[in-house]
């Protein structure tokens, strides 16, 4: 057992690493165009140079993964001389400052007003900052003659200003774009890196991908989760009371309800039920309208027809599975044994038939999970819940790379346990396998 | 007619072999014996029919002609799709070689078809009659532009019906091959593709289209790639378990005694004697992939805009149920459902038949 873990745990972090190489080299061959995508179809080649360089867009992808991956940080600080690290505001907002060993010198961050002198931003204990003009011994002199200065900007970049180089920084503004002089002209993004747990900045939004992320998994697992709870118990009955009445009405009735109920495509059942419970009938809302990501129990009448959607073709997927498996195990001879030797039919069903029938559809509910995530994006694009899914979506659509790496991170994860999960219940529910 | 001709295989050294007439009416018993069969091609087969006679097309070689040649320079009235593959040179000249003739001749440039069963074309916007419901000028109502429903629907299942089989053909011959190889051959080979395959397998396949989608942007060829990409490691898993069964029996020991190569073997000895399933599993796929495409189109991942794909139309639609107008989205809905259904019909009613025949 515990060879079969290990060696499960191993597949899950090779399939991890691959995953998210395949992803970065799909995402990097792609025609679309980050800045574009962000800014605007109107922006000139200057400001999108500007922007890639602010984001480190311009660097080789190669450079791009291992900083998503290793991070960033450390080589960042082998530049400036000193630690960079983040810290956390009293918000909880976490920003990057250098952080000098010496305790006497406070965290700081750099700007230029025009390329020739350097000042130091020094945060006070309680938050607010302080600008200090720094000398000019500071800058420093490069293989190719230049003069650089190494530090951390104020939207928290490691950069590098070059002395006199008269780079212009463009930003897109609430006023406008904005042309700032004194720019830097190298930029490292900060990041942790993956290894360290930090997912990175979703480029689009340009927030920390873990900060959305997680909130969005949260829903979406309790989403997930109730449907599950109906789905489990529901289909395994009507499965059971198809699989015992094989052949009449009653087996007919659910098999042929279950066929359509599972062929019919998430958001074809989705819009069927919304227009008859909350169009027609008005029972029910049709779309989920929170006021913040976090709040979905807010109005749980909500999330009925989204758990209903869901629900719909596991329902069905899962009853086919137990009812094959039911048929096949009252076929067997042991359970004619039982008939013959005259026991209660109840008897030979809930203690022959029943622990065998149900070893297929408990593995087959766990494989199953890539499909009801395909189910979840669909279901929440359709409602506009707030998850996951919907998330993948909009990163993939924007091309969020670090945002469908961190999406791609969780779901493999997923995946790959609930396989692990389905393997040890088939283990444990069948004795030849587990003495063996 | 696949059926047909897989009956023909084993038949075939028989004495007695049936008239090729007779081996046809066969295979088609089985779908009107089993009345779940029976119920799904009668879906299916109306789509078909209305595939095929949406618009005079079908019996005009002008048609045929400009429709065959979209994407060259001049003619081609309708927008080929960006990217779709008619970027290698020596290619595109073949096409203009072939093309610019042929269109000459039957005048095909500017060939407008006559909506037959589709009763307008499904660009013609009528003006002042938006979203309205059913009536006797639309059957099915028209949408927030004026369009005809039923017109766009009846177009619409032009693009599904030739993506959906094409690309589980493909995906066929690429995971039939595989599967026969892997499970022929074994040992090393059979455990590494096995691994692969595993971890593709584990990789959540919505996820999959909207990596391929989102990176290649949306047209049919890469709606075609994704669904196959997602479906190569499901064929390629079922044919090796097959193949492993198959492996076993006689007459392969027989034909290798024989010195046949294992090609032959592969593709001539043992894939036609594990059709059944594998027929039972492409129609299922089929329907796996009218889902996938239908998904996708909902998605905004689908055919590019002027197409009349129906899971685009029901993500049109789906903005305006709440807005007393659910025609658009709840037929573009029933039209994916019926065909997902009918070709789920088809498969349980033969796998149920094959089940009696055992």
């Amino acid at each position: 057992m515990i060879k079969f873990l290990i060696r499960r745990f191993i597949f899950l972090i090779v399939t991890l690493f691959v995953v998210s190489i395949a992803v970065f080299a799909i995402s990097e061959l792609a025609p679309g165009n980050i800045a574009r995508n962000v800014l605007g179809n109107t922006i000139t080649p200057a400001q999108e140079a500007s922007f890639n360089q602010q984001h480190g867009l311009d660097d080789t992808a190669v450079v791009r993964y291992l900083r998503w991956m290793l991070g960033s940080d450390w080589q960042a600080a082998s530049r400036v001389g000193h630690p960079v690290r983040q810290i956390e505001d009293d918000r909880g907002r976490a920003s990057w400052w250098v952080v000098p060993e010496e305790a006497s010198v406070l965290p700081y961050r750099n700007f230029s007003p025009d390329g020739e002198t350097m000042y130091k931003l020094e945060r006070q204990p309680d938050g607010s900052t302080r600008e200090v003009p720094l000398g000019d011994e500071v800058w420093q002199e490069n293989e190719q003659g230049e003069m650089v200065y190494w530090g951390v900007d104020r939207e928290g970049r490691a950069a590098k200003w070059v002395r006199g180089a008269g780079e212009e920084e463009q930003t897109l503004t609430k006023a406008g774009w904005t042309s700032v002089p004194g720019a830097p002209s190298d930029y490292i993004p900060l990041q942790k890196g993956l290894l360290r747990g930090d997912p990175g900045m979703s480029t689009y939004a340009r927030r920390p991908v873990a900060e959305v992320l997680f909130p969005r998994l949260v829903n979406t697992l309790y989403l997930a989760g109730i449907a599950f709870l109906f789905i489990m118990p529901l289909s395994l009955l009507f499965g059971v009371i198809a699989g015992l009445n094989e052949g009449n009405w009653i087996d007919r009735l659910l098999s042929v309800t279950s066929l359509v109920a599972t062929a019919t495509p998430e958001f074809a059942s989705g819009v069927f039920l919304i227009v008859v419970f909350s169009a027609w009938l008005g029972w029910l809302p049709g779309a989920v309208v929170l006021p913040g990501d976090t709040s979905i129990f807010e109005r749980p009448q909500m999330l009925i027809l989204p758990i209903a959607t869901l629900m719909l073709v596991e329902l069905g997927y899962v009853m086919r599975v137990t009812r094959a498996s039911m048929v096949e195990v009252m076929r067997a001879n042991y359970i004619r044994t039982a008939v013959l030797k005259g026991l209660p039919f109840w008897r030979i069903v809930w203690k022959h038939a029943l622990r065998n029938a149900l070893m297929a559809p408990i593995t087959v509910i766990m494989l199953h999970v890539n499909w009801l995530v395909g189910g979840i994006v669909v279901v929440e694009t359709l409602y506009g819940f707030p998850g996951l899914g919907r998330y993948i979506l909009e990163a993939g659509l924007n091309k969020d790379v670090f945002a469908i790496e961190a999406a791609a991170m969780v779901m493999v994860i997923i995946a790959v346990t609930t396989q692990m999960i389905a393997d040890m219940i088939y283990v444990y529910l069948n004795p030849r396998i587990r003495f063996a | 007619m696949t059926l047909a001709k897989g009956t023909a295989a084993i038949a075939g050294p028989v004495a007695s072999k049936p008239s090729r007439w007779k081996r046809v009416r066969e295979s088609l018993g089985i779908l009107v014996r089993s009345k779940t069969a029976l119920v799904g091609a009668v879906l299916i087969g109306f789509w078909l029919l209305v595939a095929l006679f949406a618009d005079n097309c079908l019996v005009s070689p002008a048609c045929w002609v400009q429709t065959a040649c979209q994407g060259t320079p001049p003619g081609a009235s309708l927008s080929a799709g960006e990217g779709g593959g008619n970027g290698g040179s020596p290619l595109a000249s073949l096409q203009q070689g072939v093309c610019l003739p042929l269109q000459s001749i039957t005048g095909a440039g500017d060939f407008e078809p006559t909506p037959w069963l589709s009763r307008y074309d499904y660009r013609e916007q009528f003006r002042g009659e938006y979203r309205e419901g059913p009536s006797a000028k639309h059957w099915l109502g028209t949408d927030s532009r004026g369009r005809d429903i039923w017109a766009r629907l009846a177009y619409g299942s032009r693009p599904i019906l030739t993506l959906a089989p094409l690309s589980v053909f493909i995906a066929l011959a690429i995971g039939g091959t595989l599967g026969l190889v892997a499970g022929y051959y074994g040992g090393f080979i059979d455990e590494v593709m096995m691994r692969v395959l595993d971890a593709m397998i584990s990789f959540p396949q919505v996820l999959l289209y909207l990596v391929i989608i989102a990176a290649l942007g949306p047209s049919a060829f890469n709606v075609v790639l994704a669904i196959v990409i997602a479906g190569v490691p499901g064929i390629a898993r079922l044919v090796r378990g097959l193949t492993l069964d198959v492996k076993t029996r006689d007459y392969i020991a027989a034909a290798q005694t024989r010195g046949e190569s294992p090609w032959y073997i592969m593709f001539v000895e043992i894939l036609p004697n594990a059709r059944g399933p594998i027929i039972i599993d492409a129609m299922l796929r089929m329907g796996y992939a009218v889902f996938a495409i239908g998904t996708l189109g909902f998605l905004g991942l689908g055919l590019p805009p002027p197409s009349p794909d129906w899971g685009s139309i029901v993500n049109a639609g789906k903005k305006l149920i709440l807005q007393g107008h659910p025609w658009e989205a709840l037929f573009g809905s029933m039209a994916i459902a019926m065909v997902v259904v009918g070709l789920n019909l088809i498969a349980d009613g033969l796998s149920e038949e094959g089940r009696r025949y055992q």
